[in-house]
């Protein structure tokens, strides 16, 4: 078996894979489409071609090319080899000015003999005439073009059994001159066809010819220069007009004048013609009664006077028959005896004629000589059963049946099913086809190439046309993003984390519908639009998605969680606004460092730049010690005595003061919040034991505790098997974070754990919570306040009265002190409802064994106010604004107060 | 007298005592003779065959591995000789198709003789073609070609060889053939013939696209659009010099349904390619195979072929031989030979390079052939 592209014909780097070269290639599979640095190229196999030389006119961007043995004859003329050279008689007529020039040019470079090949007609003539005498049935083809006997070889599986077992007029003349002239020179035959190779290399025609040089190429590598000024004249051996008869290689002349009139010679100038018919002709034409008695086919359209390697100018051609007509013309006034006038002469005459004139010279000769054999190359092709085009087709992403038929014949065959046998033989690639190409410009636009799910563009599409069909309020946009992926990266490496990435991709595109779409965004970021009331179920299993990464032969098993934002957009939304819009909520659960979702808020957005700065700025924050802790004193409206202060966090940033209405909110969303109030509580300690230490007598501090460290709560019994910290709550009426993290024992333990390092009396640490708290959450903080009560740690309503649900709060939990919100305040109390309702609050209170302090008193006729209402202590800049800890500490110091009246 | 279904065998490794002792049991000579055995003795006992059963048309092929039912001397398997004459209660006609690398359809006339003279229904058309040659997928396309829509299973193996060489023969009337197949249509007068194959090796969860291949060669030089052997390997967390050791534990397969087309990898070609025992189509979606429960395979066939005849008379079995040496090597030989012995009171079976059913050619896998 031959390499691809390793034969006579062959296809330069150059070529661009247009596939022009298959229209006019009479084999199925000669051609063989690989990828070559992404781009697709065609080779030749050279197992299969025929070396018709049909490509080398039809490829538009002379990327195919034949290869002969021009350079390695000159090669061995300047090694001073003995060489002698056949011409066809055809180069007198190409090249009428240069051809004899060119020929005395080989003759004084050293080649010993040249010979007319057009002799060789004759030969082989004799042969054939021979062997038809022998088989008078009749019914072959005549082997005289080595690219039919190619054809008949490889692609017809009777095709030898109706070769004429003739060598060409080629071989006959070679080996004549090889056994009658004893000539033991190296052969070289100068012709037109790279094809006549295969001849001198097919069984019994070995060591006959060593070279095949083609005009064309001889042409192009010598000088001009170099035979210009030599004669045209030349002297060839065993050269008789007459040899120019078979200039052209055309049976007419040959065999058809000895033989019966009425027989049938089938003249058949051109494969193309011919090719896609040689079974049936084989099978039937040539074996029926009537069929042809003698075939002569050859390849080229104007035989062999311009061969494969010519340029096959129309136009030449004419002039090239005008000049062998004139030669002839010119000849038979001579005495050539073939030439003479043959009409009125018998076939049988003339081949007695022909046998005498012969026998002359060639009395010693043995038709047997110019016997030859064929080879069976037939190969059956493969069938391919429907259901392998079916998965080819699929393959090639032509799922419907007018896909199967778009029949463009772009890619060089007859249709698309044949492009998939192609395919399935692997001669083809699907890249070929230009309807997938098109499908593919078009998959590659609108997926993700490394997950198979759509893109960011297939989601904008999407999103649009919803928007087109005002159907997009019906559904909601989520950003997510996976979580642990570090994790991942570190433990399974980074073809495994792709790999995971893909089947969550692959688990999470399957469970979308109708018109919902999931598209990847970017590394470990998705966008999903989804019908609004199936979201949170959606991402509640998007989060219990089980991926497999394995390690070395080991698969393990890896929960991915993921945090969302979600946006439900509006009418009125461009697409830019929704992606946008989800994904500040999606950063904003994404900064929550555990699983969760956000639904977004306008707050967010408005909040989204400075939230980006704040957020980056915290993490220095903390680690910096920029937060400071400000206390503000609680005096006791009974003894006008310091009884107790409110932790207040402060930011010093760079020099600059953050204030805690900038940050706290933020920090509540993205749940930062969290270290803030622990940082705070482990600074109220320190203080609280330096103080001790230096036996000052503390009184109790309150610290804050945020709602969210309630929202991320979870009992245990919540808590997905195997998930990285966390489940989920499923109550859509949440706005804030939906996924939790710990337990109320947890939080309470992690409290006591500050305290106790610190070696703080409990009494002296009280947890104000606001009020705010979702109800869903009420469950989990009286559970809290329970246990921290049990600790010995007392609590606090703060801002009461400033939520809805205040009354119940009080209802279902213990608190020990009650802080009334300042609002109250704030609206005066010169009104009359705002004293009824402090005065209200105050009395419950009491009833319910509460201490009751009222939170920004500024003006002594609220002090009285509260003071006759029984409120216990009051906080304010009436008495104190909130002040850095060693302020405070001479508070400690002096915790006398004085009542003035402004 | 009349013969109905003969089968003897013989451990001998000369062909005389072969025929004697094989034959021991043939009280007449049956109209079909068909016989697996090993290479060194194929020719000569071919010869001796031919000379024992003037009468007969006979078929032979050569085996890695005979099976077959042992009488008294309990159920056998090794690098002996079976033979199976099939009497009176069977129509049989076959041939040889030659040229199989190139053009076996030339053969196609001669296939549509024989099926001309046995009855439509019940009918097998076994199938052996020598190995190695690429030629068992344009051997079952010209036997399919023939056959059309006819009901008529096509069942049959590649020739083995008890050393694991390349050199493979069958045999067709005391003609030896080192590349060739033979074909047999096998009509079961007595009632149904059922073919059944089972898998030992089950998808594992990568699967590839085979994006470049060369079906003549049966080579696969491309998955998913990389060197094929490399992404194997890949997969398979090998480096790439120690996947040749492992490839006989896995396999690549077709999946089409529920059912699975096994094919065998033999080696890692120069180019990085993958050589398969079977061709595989370019475009083709396949899946990475690793050994399953080795005994499924047979528990599933005697259950399966239960289902379809309860009591079958006689069973023919092709076992890959990658099956068959692996059960050498773990040592289950008889526990497998005697379950094969379950369903018939009389079974043979051969143990070649590849079987074929219908028309695919796949490895890796143990197919029954069940005569009512
Ligand atoms: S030379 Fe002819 S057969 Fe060969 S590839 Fe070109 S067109 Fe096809
Ligand atoms: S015609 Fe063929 S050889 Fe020429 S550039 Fe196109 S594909 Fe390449
Ligand atoms: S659409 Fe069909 S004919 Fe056109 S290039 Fe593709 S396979 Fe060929």
């Amino acid at each position: 078996m031959k390499k691809d592209n390793d034969g006579i014909i062959y296809t330069k780097s150059k070529c661009i894979g247009c596939n022009g070269c298959m229209l006019g290639c009479p084999v199925f599979d000669a051609n063989k489409a690989i990828v070559v640095n992404g781009g697709t190229y065609l080779v030749v196999d050279s197992d299969r071609c025929v070396h018709c030389g049909s490509c080398i006119t039809s490829c538009p961007h002379g990327s195919r090319d034949y290869r002969d043995d021009t350079d390695a004859f000159l090669a061995a003329l300047n090694n001073r080899e003995n060489l002698s050279v056949v011409v066809a008689p055809s180069f007198l007529l190409r090249y009428p000015e240069q051809s004899g020039k060119i020929l005395n040019y080989l003759k004084n470079r050293g080649v010993t003999n040249i010979y007319d090949g057009g002799f060789g007609g004759t030969l082989s003539t004799w042969a054939l005439v021979n062997f038809l005498e022998n088989h008078p049935e009749g019914g072959f083809a005549i082997a005289e073009c080595p690219v039919v006997v190619n054809y008949l070889e490889k692609l017809s599986m009777k095709g030898i059994q109706h070769l004429a077992p003739v060598f060409s007029s080629v071989m006959c003349m070679g080996i004549y001159i090889k056994k009658h002239f004893n000539d033991t020179a190296k052969l070289v035959f100068l012709g037109n066809c790279p094809a006549r190779k295969d001849e001198f290399e097919s069984p019994g025609a070995e060591g006959i010819y060593t070279y095949n040089v083609t005009y064309k190429r001889l042409m192009s590598r010598i000088d001009a220069s170099e035979y210009e000024d030599l004669p045209q004249e030349v002297e060839l051996d065993c050269s008789y007009p007459s040899n120019m008869l078979f200039a052209g290689g055309d049976a007419k002349n040959g065999v058809a004048q000895f033989i019966d009139p009425d027989k049938h010679v089938l003249t058949v100038m051109g494969g193309q013609r011919f090719y896609k018919y040689a079974d049936s002709f084989c099978d039937n034409i040539i074996t029926s009664e009537n069929g042809p008695y003698i075939a002569d086919i050859l390849n080229c359209e104007h035989g062999c006077l311009m061969g494969p390697a010519d340029d096959k100018n129309i136009m030449e051609y004419i002039r090239v028959w005008e000049r062998r007509a004139g030669i002839l013309a010119k000849a038979r006034k001579g005495t050539d005896e073939m030439l003479v006038d043959r009409a009125g002469v018998s076939p049988a005459k003339r081949l007695d004629e022909l046998k005498k004139s012969l026998n002359t010279f060639l009395s010693y000769l043995n038709p047997a000589d110019f016997r030859r054999d064929f080879s069976d190359r037939y190969y059956q092709q493969p069938q391919i059963p429907d259901a392998i085009i079916n998965e080819v087709f699929d393959y090639m992403h032509k799922y419907k049946e007018e896909e199967r038929h778009v029949n463009c014949h772009s890619c060089g065959y007859g249709g698309c099913r044949e492009m998939a046998k192609a395919i399935a033989l692997g001669i083809n690639r699907r890249e070929n086809c230009v309807y997938f190409e098109k499908y593919e410009n078009q998959r590659l636009y609108l997926t993700d190439l490394d997950t198979g799910i759509p893109n960011l563009n297939s989601f904008n599409n999407r999103t649009a046309e919803l928007m087109r069909k005002h159907e997009v309020s019906k559904y909601a946009v989520a950003s997510f993003s996976l979580m642990d992926n570090d994790l991942m990266y570190s433990r399974y490496g980074y073809d495994e984390v792709n790999k995971c990435i893909k089947e969550y991709a692959r688990i999470a595109g399957s469970m979308v519908s109708g018109r919902e779409l999931i598209a990847r965004k970017g590394d470990v970021e998705f966008l999903t639009i989804i019908e609004k009331n199936k979201m949170d179920d959606f991402l509640l299993n998007l989060n219990e998605i089980v991926v497999h990464p394995s390690i070395g032969q080991r698969e393990e098993e890896f929960v991915i969680n993921i945090c969302a934002g979600v946006y439900q957009p509006t009418e009125e939304d461009s697409v830019g606004d929704i992606i946008g819009k989800a994904s500040i909520a999606h950063r904003a659960a994404r900064e929550r460092k555990s699983p969760c979702c956000i639904y977004y808020d306008d707050s967010m957005k408005d909040g989204s730049v400075e939230a980006s700065f704040l957020t980056k700025a915290f993490s220095d924050a903390i680690k910096k010690r920029e937060f400071v802790v400000y206390y503000q004193p609680k005096v006791d409206l009974r003894s006008i005595k310091l009884h107790g202060a409110e932790a207040l966090v402060r930011w010093i940033h760079n020099g600059e003061f953050i204030s805690p209405g900038r940050f706290i909110p933020m920090f509540e969303k993205n749940g930062y919040v969290v270290h803030v109030d622990f940082f705070v509580l482990d600074q109220v300690c320190r203080d609280l034991r330096a103080w001790l230490d230096a036996g000052l007598k503390p009184v109790r501090v309150s610290t804050n505790f945020s709602k969210v460290h309630i929202s991320n709560l979870v009992t245990r019994s919540q808590r997905p098997a195997g998930s990285v910290g966390g489940g989920a709550d499923n109550d859509p009426s949440h706005d804030g974070p939906k996924v939790f993290q710990s337990s109320a024992p947890e939080l309470v333990g992690q409290i006591v754990d500050v305290i106790d390092r610190y070696d703080i009396p409990h009494e002296l640490i009280e947890i104000e919570f606001t009020e705010t708290t979702a109800a869903g959450e009420s469950e989990r903080l009286a559970q809290v306040i329970r246990d921290l009560h049990e600790k010995g740690i007392s609590t606090s309503i703060d801002d009461f009265g400033s939520g809805y649900s205040s009354l119940n709060l009080l209802q279902t939990m213990d608190f020990n002190v009650l802080k009334i919100d300042r609002g109250f305040l704030t609206a005066g109390i010169k009104d009359p409802k705002t004293r009824e309702i402090i005065a209200s609050v105050i009395q419950m209170a009491k009833a319910l064994e509460m201490q009751v302090v009222a939170e920004g008193v500024e003006k002594y006729e609220e002090l009285e106010f509260l003071r006759d209402k029984g409120c216990d202590m009051i906080q304010g800049y009436y008495f104190d604004k909130p002040m850095p800890g060693e302020d405070y500490r001479n508070r400690l110091v002096s915790p006398e107060y004085e009542i003035r009246e402004n | 007298m009349s013969v109905d279904l003969l089968t003897g065998y013989s451990y001998s490794e000369d062909p005389q005592t072969i025929v004697r002792e094989a034959a021991s049991g043939f009280t007449e000579d049956p109209g079909t003779i068909l016989y697996f055995s090993p290479v060194s003795v194929f020719e000569k006992l071919t010869q001796a065959i031919s000379l024992r059963f003037p009468n007969s048309r006979t078929y032979g092929v050569s085996t890695y591995y005979s099976f077959f039912e042992g009488r008294n001397n309990g159920n056998g398997y090794g690098p002996g000789t079976v033979i199976i004459g099939f009497g009176d209660s069977f129509d049989c006609s076959g041939g040889v198709i030659e040229d199989i690398k190139m053009h076996p359809v030339e053969f196609a006339p001669a296939i549509d003789k024989a099926l001309h003279k046995v009855p439509e229904e019940n009918t097998v058309c076994l199938t052996f073609t020598t190995a190695f040659y690429g030629a068992e997928e344009l051997v079952l396309d010209t036997i399919a070609s023939v056959i059309g829509n006819r009901d008529i299973h096509v069942a049959g193996s590649s020739s083995g060889n008890e050393k694991w060489e390349r050199t493979t023969f069958v045999s067709y009337n005391g003609r030896v053939f080192s590349s060739a197949s033979i074909f047999l249509f096998v009509h079961n007068r007595n009632g149904r013939i059922e073919v059944l194959k089972q898998d030992m090796f089950v998808p594992m969860r990568a699967e590839f696209r085979a994006t470049s291949v060369d079906i003549r060669k049966h080579i696969i030089y491309e998955l998913d659009g990389k060197p094929a052997a490399a992404e194997l390997a890949k997969q398979l967390h090998f480096e790439l010099y120690e996947l040749n050791e492992h490839l006989h534990d896995y396999g690549l397969g077709r999946k089409v349904g529920k059912t699975l087309y096994t094919t065998d990898i033999l080696k890692i070609t120069r180019e990085k390619g993958l050589e398969m025992l079977a061709a595989v189509y370019g475009g083709m979606k396949l899946c990475l195979l690793e050994r399953g429960k080795y005994d499924k395979c047979l528990s599933n066939m005697v259950a399966g072929i239960r289902k379809k005849i309860p009591a079958p008379r006689f069973m023919l079995y092709v076992n890959c031989i990658s099956l068959t040496t692996y059960y050498q090597n773990i040592g289950w030989m008889d526990i497998f030979t005697a379950g094969l012995g379950t369903l018939a009171p009389a079974f043979a079976g051969i143990s070649g390079y590849g079987e074929q059913l219908d028309r695919v050619n796949i490895n890796k896998t143990l197919m029954g052939i069940a005569f009512e």
